[in-house]
Formats: C-alpha cells, sequence, structure tokens
C-alpha cells in the first residue's frame, strides 16, 4: 500500500509537473518502438524469399520479364521449338486478356489449361494489381465493368464483337454461366472476364506449358495474346532478343531492355543494406533521445527523491521508484507501438512473406526495447539511487 | 547520545582541490541536550551535522549514535537510523513544494517499516497539532509561509518520534518573529526529552541552546 502509494506520488508528478518531457519520453519511446518492430519484421527470416516481394518484382520487372507481349503465331511457334525459352508466366493483371481463336469453345479450352501458380492466398496483392486497373479496350456495343463488377463475382463478360454473340446473350464457360454486357472491337478478338472470375478459376497467372494443350494456340486464324507481361524463365539471348526484335520490329538491346521492358530492380540486397542502415540511424537516433529525456526525467526527480533520503529512504526504495516509472512509460509506449502496428504490418505484407506479426516477434521487440532502453537509463539510476542526499546537486545544497 | 571520536572528512582527497571540513573533532553529546553548533561559513559545522545525520560518512573517525556505531552501517542501515531515529530541520526546509503539507510529514512513516498505512493520518495529525499547523494540512506546501514551512519541516521531524532532531540554519530564512517562535517550539521539544542540536550563524538563536560548541577550520574550538 505505501509503495503504491509512492508509486502514484511520483507518477502524478511525471503527469504534471513534467508533463513536456514525459509526452516527449513517451512519444520517442514510441517511435523507436516501432522502428524496432518495422527493422525486425523486414530483416527477419523470410523476406528475401518473400512471395509478395517476388511478385512485386516480376509485377514491376526483371530481366527476363517482357512488358506488353503479344504472342503471335510466330513467336508461338518459337515459344514451342526452343528458340526462346519457356515461360514461367504471364502476368494477365487486372482482368483476364484472352484471345478466342475460335469463339467461346477455343475460350473455355483455355480456361482449362490454365494453371495456378500463385493461390488463393496472394488475394493481397490481386487487390492491389487490381486497384490499378485502367481499362483501354474500345467497347463498340454495351459497357465495360463497373468497378463492382471487378471486384465481385457477378457473372458477366465481355466478347469480342465477331463472335456473332449479342449483348445479353448467356454463355458458357468452364461449366460456368456468364453474362454478356458488352461487347469489344479490338484486332485482337478477346474474351474479358472481370479481375474476380479469375478466383473461381484458379487463373491468376496462366502458364502455358507449350507442350500438350499448347498446339491450340496455333491452330487458329488470329494470334493469340496471352498477356500484359511475360516473364521467361531464363535471360534472353543476344539471339532470342534480335529475334524478339525483328517480331516486333524494334531492337532489343540490354539497354533497352532495362529501361522500355523490363525495368530492372535489383532491389533485394539493397533494400537490406539500407534498411539496416536505416534501422540502425533511427534506432541510435532513437535511444539517444530516450536517454537524455530520461536522464532529464530522473534527475528532476533528484530533489525530491534526495527529500525522500533524508526522511529514510533507502537505495532500494530509490531505485525502484525511478525504474517503476520507466517501466510505466516503456509499458505505455509499448502497447501503443502495438496498436499503431496494426495498420503499418498491412504495408509490410508485400514485404514480407508471414504477412503478419506473430507471437514471437512481440517478444522478441520486448526483450530488445526492454534491455536497450533499461541498459541504457539503468547507470544513471544506480547514481542517482546511491549518490548521498548531501552530495552535489541533492536537495539539501 | 552522541560520541564522535577523531573525525575527519575530506572532499575529494585525492585530487588537488582536496578540501579537510573537518579536522580531527571529538564531540560528546549527552541525551536531552539542545546544542547550538557556530561557525562562520565553511568551517565545517554542516559536514559535522551531516555526518551525525548520516547523511554523510567521515573519511576516518567513529561516530556512535544512540549506541550505534554508524562505520559499521551499510547504506541500508544509516537510511534506517535517518528514519526513526534522526529528525531533520533544513536550512531550505526541504519540502516537495508540489504536495500537500500532509503528503510532506507523511513521507518519514511511509518509509518506516514498523508503521503500518492505516496509522500513518492519527500520527501525522498527531505531528500537525504538536507544532499548531493542523489547519494546513490540505494545503499545498508551496503555498504556505516560511515560517509554516518550518513548522511542517519540524512536523515531519517529530513525525517519527525520534530521539535526535538535527536542524540546520532553522531560522535563517526567517523574520525575528517567526524564528522566536521556531525556537519556541524546539525548546518544547527539547523539554519532552528530544536531543536537538541546531546549526547557526545567528548568537542569539544559539543563546536559547543549553550548550553552544565554536568550529573553526574543521576543528571545535570552543565548547561551553
Amino acid at each position: 500500500m505505501k509503495k503504491l502509494y509512492l508509486v502514484l506520488s511520483m507518477l502524478k508528478d511525471w503527469f504534471t509537473r513534467e508533463i513536456k518531457y514525459t509526452i516527449a519520453v513517451i512519444a520517442t519511446l514510441i517511435l523507436s518502438c516501432i522502428v524496432l518492430f518495422i527493422s525486425w519484421i523486414l530483416l527477419t527470416e523470410d523476406f528475401p524469399s518473400s512471395k509478395e516481394y517476388e511478385q512485386l518484382k516480376r509485377t514491376f520487372g526483371t530481366d527476363s520479364y517482357i512488358d506488353r507481349f503479344h504472342l503471335t503465331e510466330q513467336s508461338a511457334t518459337a515459344l514451342m521449338s526452343g528458340v526462346l525459352p519457356k515461360i514461367e508466366y504471364a502476368n494477365v493483371g487486372g482482368y483476364a486478356r484472352i484471345t478466342a481463336v475460335n469463339g467461346r469453345e477455343l475460350a473455355e479450352n483455355i480456361f482449362e489449361s490454365c494453371d495456378t501458380i500463385l493461390g488463393e492466398e496472394q488475394n493481397a496483392v490481386k487487390e492491389l494489381v487490381s486497384s490499378f486497373y485502367n481499362p483501354t479496350y474500345e467497347i463498340c456495343e454495351g459497357r465495360f465493368f463497373t468497378a463492382d463488377e471487378l471486384k465481385e463475382d457477378r457473372g458477366v463478360i465481355i466478347l469480342p464483337d465477331n463472335l456473332k454473340i449479342n449483348v445479353g446473350d448467356m454463355v458458357t464457360i468452364a461449366d460456368r454461366e456468364y453474362e454478356v454486357i458488352g461487347l469489344n472491337d479490338d484486332s485482337y478478338t478477346r474474351v474479358l472476364l472481370p479481375y474476380s472470375t479469375m478466383k473461381i478459376i484458379q487463373d491468376t497467372y496462366i502458364e502455358p506449358t507449350l507442350e500438350d494443350d499448347y498446339e491450340f494456340l496455333t491452330g487458329g486464324p488470329m494470334a493469340f495474346q496471352i498477356a500484359h507481361g511475360i516473364r521467361f524463365e531464363k535471360k534472353l539471348s543476344t539471339e532470342q532478343k534480335a529475334f524478339l526484335a525483328d517480331i516486333y520490329g524494334r531492337g532489343i538491346t540490354e539497354e533497352n531492355i532495362e529501361s522500355e521492358f523490363l525495368p530492372a530492380l535489383s532491389i533485394g540486397v539493397i533494400f537490406i543494406i539500407i534498411s539496416i542502415i536505416a534501422s540502425i540511424i533511427l534506432a541510435l537516433f532513437c535511444a539517444l533521445c530516450v536517454y537524455s529525456l530520461f536522464v532529464y526525467l530522473c534527475k528532476s526527480s533528484e530533489s525530491s527523491l534526495n527529500i525522500f533520503k533524508v526522511c529514510g529512504a533507502n537505495y532500494g526504495t530509490i531505485y525502484f521508484l525511478l525504474l517503476f516509472q520507466i517501466f510505466f512509460c516503456m509499458a505505455l509506449s509499448y502497447a501503443v507501438s502495438c496498436i499503431a502496428m496494426i495498420p503499418i504490418q498491412q504495408l509490410l505484407k508485400f514485404f514480407n512473406k508471414r504477412g503478419e506479426i506473430r507471437p514471437i516477434d512481440y517478444v522478441v521487440v520486448a526483450a530488445i526495447y526492454l534491455s536497450v532502453i533499461v541498459g541504457a537509463v539503468l547507470p544513471t539510476i544506480k547514481t542517482l539511487a546511491k549518490r548521498t542526499p548531501s552530495a552535489k546537486g541533492g536537495g539539501l545544497q | 547520545m552522541i560520541e564522535m571520536i577523531d573525525i575527519h572528512k575530506t572532499y575529494n582527497p585525492k585530487t588537488t582541490y582536496k578540501v579537510e571540513a573537518l579536522r580531527g573533532v571529538n564531540l560528546k553529546i549527552d541525551e536531552g541536550e539542545m546544542v547550538g553548533i557556530m561557525g562562520v561559513s565553511g568551517s565545517g559545522k554542516s559536514t559535522l551535522l551531516n555526518i551525525i545525520g548520516c547523511l554523510d560518512t567521515s573519511t576516518k573517525g567513529s561516530v556512535v549514535v544512540s549506541g550505534i556505531n554508524l562505520n559499521s552501517l551499510g547504506r541500508k542501515g544509516l537510511s534506517r537510523m535517518r528514519n526513526s531515529i534522526i529528525g531533520f530541520a533544513l536550512q531550505d526546509f526541504g519540502l516537495i513544494p508540489n504536495k500537500t503539507v500532509y503528503e510532506n510529514v507523511a513521507y518519514p512513516l511511509i518509509f518506516n517499516k514498523k508503521v503500518k498505512y492505516k496509522d500513518i493520518r492519527p500520527m501525522v495529525e498527531k505531528a500537525l497539532e504538536a507544532t499548531g499547523i493542523i489547519e494546513l494540512k490540505d494545503k499545498l506546501a508551496s503555498r504556505t509561509s516560511g515560517g509554516q514551512k518550518q513548522r511542517i519541516a519540524i512536523s515531519r521531524a517529530i513525525v517519527n518520534n525520534p530521539k535526535l532532531i538535527l536542524a540546520d540554519e532553522p531560522t535563517a530564512n526567517l523574520d525575528s518573529a517567526t524564528a522566536d517562535e521556531i525556537m519556541a517550539t524546539f525548546k518544547e521539544l527539547n523539554e519532552q526529552g528530544i536531543t536537538i542540536i541546531i546549526v547557526t550563524h545567528d548568537r542569539e538563536i544559539a543563546n536559547t541552546c543549553d550548550r553552544i560548541i565554536n568550529i573553526a577550520d574543521g576543528v571545535i574550538v570552543n565548547d561551553n
């Protein structure tokens, strides 16, 4: 009871007489703790192999990724014969851009041949990609998808206008019925399905194996566009680049691959190094601020503590009182930081496979946080507790 | 009550700023005495008081207070002495300004393990009544006059029923009428059997004591 009285009395002092500095301490502690959380999460185990991270790399380009890739009969033959490397995946972005060479029947075949590289757990990435959606198709009849139709499975479809199917007709694709809401007049005859439909058909990425099922792609009279971007399994050789340059009518050199087709981001190692350096600098800055503010707060309490000593308070009591104030501020800051990490971790999901803060992360961060801060201020607390009340700076001077 | 034998106190002993505050002080004070210690600034009188009051330790020599050799005590023992045997009244009153009079007086009881929490209130009220300031108990210490502050300090000094009260220039910041009142309070306490040692510059204040000790340059030059 007496200890509680003392503790509350000192806390009241910190939160009334020294409120400005106490708030500064708590704010700095919160910042330190968040920095520690982010650093720990980004720099631990899963980062380099994070699927989201890989996905981002692939979306924004690597040295084997080609944007706006149109698969012609010529390039399809090259793929099948091995002139071009095997396609690892094709990114269809926010909607399916499947060319129906022979109308709905072929479209059905294409969907059946689709394979999923990433699974349902990649919904976060899907949503991110769909948020960048920007339709470029000319709709000659009917309308394009609404935002809701793109996000949700509403069973609607846009078909090429040369299929002799009208707006309002129902078509069946992969045992599923779709209402035709529009017709497009793009030079390539495409079937457009809302992005959300892909969740049902497991088709975020179309992976032509270039084996069994692939023959139908070259069987029709029209070109087949796989997607707006494809990734080859291997880097393109000089001959392969020349081959593609011939198809697309422009040269694909190492330079323009990087600047036009392949905006290469070798962010892996650089990102880690920058993260480490930034974390260290921020952590040192925060520790220094916390240390200075804590020492100030402890010293501002020294005259009261000296009076306590004159009244008979022993070393242990003074030590406990100071330590309690610090623990209280730290616990408060840690709780606020944990709450603040809820929205922050949504952003971290794109850099870390885990996409969540595990209980062990809370424990590790708390342990580091506690040992660093307490370690920094403990010598000052000990000195203040040990110092005789009549010493220089004491309340009796 | 107090026996000091060959007490030396040196500040910064191994530096060029070495100061010998006390140089072989021998002093004996009996229980129930009221002693005034006089001396100019820097003579060593406050150092002597701090050593008797367990606020500081001597560099050499032995001090026995209330039968206990202070040299044999650790930090815990010294704080226990300060808490239960000795009461302090300081020149600047030693009060926590943003606490109430009640809270300031209660602190020695809070640190006294033998006193239960429920007993604190009656003990504080008794001490405040003894010094005539019971009506101030809920007032903030910062909102009291100089004389009242010293009475609060005296209340705090006596709240634990100490055997010894040490007062360092207790009237230095007070007008003469208030100083007389404070000295009268000390006299009353002394009559109840409490040993009182008062450090002062003021000859008149010292004259109210039974015995006056003069210190100069760290040694006792006169004791009568």
